[in-house]
């Protein structure tokens, strides 16, 4: 029991003086700054990409209802190609030309000689007609 | 004076935390109720507020005609839609949407002052307008009318008008086929609507990054018609000028291909604008060319003549002695014309359609024989083209045949049938004998653009090759000297048959008097055929085939062979013993 309390009061013995100093004064500014500045840029940066994003959004947004707008332009254009080609407008424009169907389609023909069967003949003499060579109008 | 005893402060702490406890327990109870018991309620109430769901309707295929050119085919358009509960000056939103949508200002002020159905519900959606223009919508929205709302449709349009009106058929208001290929194609042409749903803010401003859910709609496919655009209104034109010619109350035109059963055009005059089809009567939606069973006529004889080539009951050169009537049980049968008793191949027969020849003939055939040539020609059953309301006609079985049958019905008359029936029989003979499925659609055509051609069509053979090649020759000469000389086409032979047919009275207890249909069924190039005309008048004042309808053939076959540019061909081969006479 006795040699515990001897070493604590030989340490005690040895140990130098306290002495009151003054608070350290720690440097906080730089800190702040920089965790400003490092806030402030991510601020900065997802607002910057959150912009972006909208931006973009809006953009496809737009750029989604420009496209089903040429769509539907382009159909309309479709509906008045298809009218304007219609058959009924196509005679109703060329009678306003003048344009007449003709009353008789005439046949061209080449020379019977080679034509299978072409001795027997229906109104016209030659029987053998080429194909592309009837005349008329559709 | 006694002094309270102060109370120890431990009560009055427990008694707080009493009541602290019970407050933090309600607001713990309470935010169990929101987030765990009512959360998917109120979570769903935070969508609706914040998400709009569009419905995104398909658009609906496009009907084309064999060469690409489109009979019908729709466009974006807005229904407009009032809430009355929200309208609040009925009047001046009637003035503005009656005049932007060119409607009556009284009843669409009706439609928007409130009103309460018959259950005592307050009424919440009534159209205004359906298929509206795009941009007429667009000055509509522009006026920010309370309670007016939008929604997309489509709108179909036939740019033809009434170009192969009964055949195209035709959409309800709500884009649905109701008649016709429109019906028929629905399931093909409708395609799938799809859905779209967004994040908006409480003025409707889309947010960005928000929900958004997008099923895009599957567009329905096109279809591909056989028709000709081009051939089908100047068949058009020139049916409602033949009716017009021949004060009739209407006609049938048929063109058909023989050898692919592919028909080019199918009309019925009177016709309609399928875009306006509620403003014509009913009557006239009805395709008559697949729809109408009539009696045939003389036209039927082709049948009578093929049963008996075919069965070898007729010597070709053999000669019938043919007065110009015969008793058969208690009815007496006339040919058309009073004449003396005359010798007359079959050829002739056909020629002159003599129906005491035709008679005879089919005496020699026996009524199992002939009836079962009927059947399979095509009569007594439909087609198979799948058209809605086509009629299979009216062929009774034999043993249904009254004494007097076998004097009507080899003659066309005692049974019912319709244009495209008849048609295909003269298709068959057309075709070597070949009788082949008739149809109106060569494919569909997807979103890749690839045509899906239609299924083959059903085939069999009814007579013999020869049969049919003897048969055309007969047909062949009926234009060149009998009944069908008004058929005849400059620069080419052609085989055909008239018909005139007494039109049996409503009450079928016998005949009308002075009412007839009268047609002409043939086909051209008579050795190579490439084309069956049928053409049938109803009522004309002309009375007969050969007058009323055969020129009305005449002159389609003309346009058709010049539109189709179709050589002429050799003269049919004759059978040296066909011909008996002329």
């Amino acid at each position: 029991m006795t040699a515990p309390r001897a070493r604590h009061t030989g340490r005690a013995a040895r140990r130098p003086k306290l002495r009151v100093v003054a608070p350290r004064r720690r440097r906080r500014l730089p800190f702040l700054l920089i965790s400003l500045v490092v806030v402030g840029t991510l601020i900065a940066g997802v607002a910057s990409v959150q912009a972006l994003v909208s931006q973009s959004s809006f953009h496809m947004s737009e750029l989604s209802r420009r496209t089903e707008q040429l769509r539907e332009r382009s159909l309309e254009l479709r509906l008045k190609v298809a009218e304007l080609s219609s058959p009924r407008h196509l005679q109703d424009a060329a009678r306003r030309l003048g344009l007449r169907v003709p009353a008789q389609v005439n046949l061209l023909t080449v020379n019977a000689g080679a034509a299978d069967g072409a001795s027997e003949t229906g109104s016209t003499q030659d029987q053998l007609a080429l194909e592309g060579h009837v005349q008329g109008s559709p | 004076m006694t002094r309270r005893t102060p109370q120890p402060p431990a009560r009055r702490l427990v008694a707080l935390l009493a009541v602290l406890s019970l407050g933090l327990g309600g607001i713990l109870y309470r935010l169990v109720v929101l987030q765990v018991k009512d959360a998917s309620a109120y979570q769903a109430m935070a969508r609706n507020e914040l998400l709009r769901e569009i419905a995104l309707p398909a658009t609906r295929g496009t009907i084309f005609d064999r060469n690409a050119q489109p009979l019908a085919m729709s466009l974006p358009a807005k229904a407009v839609f009032a809430d009355p509960a929200i309208v609040r000056n009925p009047a001046g939103e009637a003035r503005a949407v009656a005049s932007i949508l060119h409607l009556d200002r009284a009843e669409v002020e009706a439609k928007l002052r409130p009103a309460v159905r018959a259950d005592g519900t307050a009424v919440r959606f009534v159209y205004l307008g359906r298929g509206v223009d795009l941009d007429v919508a667009a000055r509509l929205a522009g006026k920010h009318l309370a309670g007016i709302g939008f929604l997309a449709e489509s709108r179909r349009y036939y740019p033809g008008k009434e170009l192969a009106a009964q055949v195209l058929g035709f959409v309800g208001t709500d884009g649905t086929g109701l008649d016709g290929l429109e019906s028929q194609y629905q399931k093909i042409l409708a395609g799938r609507p799809g859905h779209q749903v967004v994040e908006e803010d409480p003025k409707g401003v889309f947010i960005p990054q928000g929900t958004n859910e997008d099923v895009p709609p599957v567009p329905g496919e096109d279809l591909v018609l056989t028709i000709d655009q081009d051939i089908q209104y100047r068949v058009q034109a020139a049916l409602a000028q033949a009716v017009k010619q021949n004060n009739a109350k209407g006609g049938t035109v048929i063109v058909m291909d023989p050898r692919t059963g592919e028909i080019l055009a199918m009309a019925t005059y009177p016709w309609f604008n399928p875009g306006n089809f509620s403003d014509y009567a009913s009557s006239r939606w009805k395709n008559g060319a697949v729809a109408n069973a009539y009696e045939p006529g003389s036209v039927n004889k082709v049948i009578t003549a093929a049963a008996a080539i075919q069965d070898r009951v007729v010597g070709l050169g053999q000669r019938f002695e043919v007065p110009d009537n015969l008793r058969l049980y208690d009815k007496v049968f006339h040919d058309a014309h009073e004449h003396p008793p005359e010798q007359m191949t079959l050829a002739d027969i056909l020629a002159y359609s003599s129906n005491i020849g035709a008679i005879k003939v089919a005496g020699l055939l026996g009524k199992d024989r002939f009836s079962s040539y009927l059947y399979r020609f095509g009569l007594g059953h439909t087609t198979g083209l799948g058209f809605p309301g086509e009629s299979s006609g009216i062929v009774l079985p034999p043993e249904q045949w009254s004494g007097t049958s076998m004097g009507t019905i080899p003659i066309g008359q005692g049974i019912a049938v319709t244009p495209v029936q008849m048609a295909s029989v003269y298709a068959t003979v057309a075709n070597g004998g070949v009788w082949v499925q008739p149809r109106l659609v060569r494919g569909t055509v997807g979103e890749d653009g690839k045509l899906t051609p239609a299924p083959p069509p059903d085939t069999r053979r009814v007579v013999s090759a020869q049969t049919a090649s003897t048969l055309t020759r007969m047909l062949a000469y009926a234009v060149e000297v009998g009944t069908g000389t008004e058929a005849q086409v400059p620069g080419y032979w052609v085989a055909g048959k008239t018909g005139t047919a007494l039109k049996p009275l409503p009450n079928a207890l016998g005949y009308s008097t002075g009412k007839y249909v009268a047609s002409f069924i043939g086909f051209l190039p008579a050795s190579r055929p490439s084309l069956v005309i049928a053409a049938i008048l109803d009522e004309p004042s002309t009375e007969f085939g050969g007058i009323a309808a055969a020129p009305l053939f005449r002159q389609i076959a003309h346009m058709a062979v010049a539109r189709l540019r179709i050589p002429p061909a050799s003269k049919p081969p004759v059978p040296q013993h066909a011909i008996g006479a002329g």
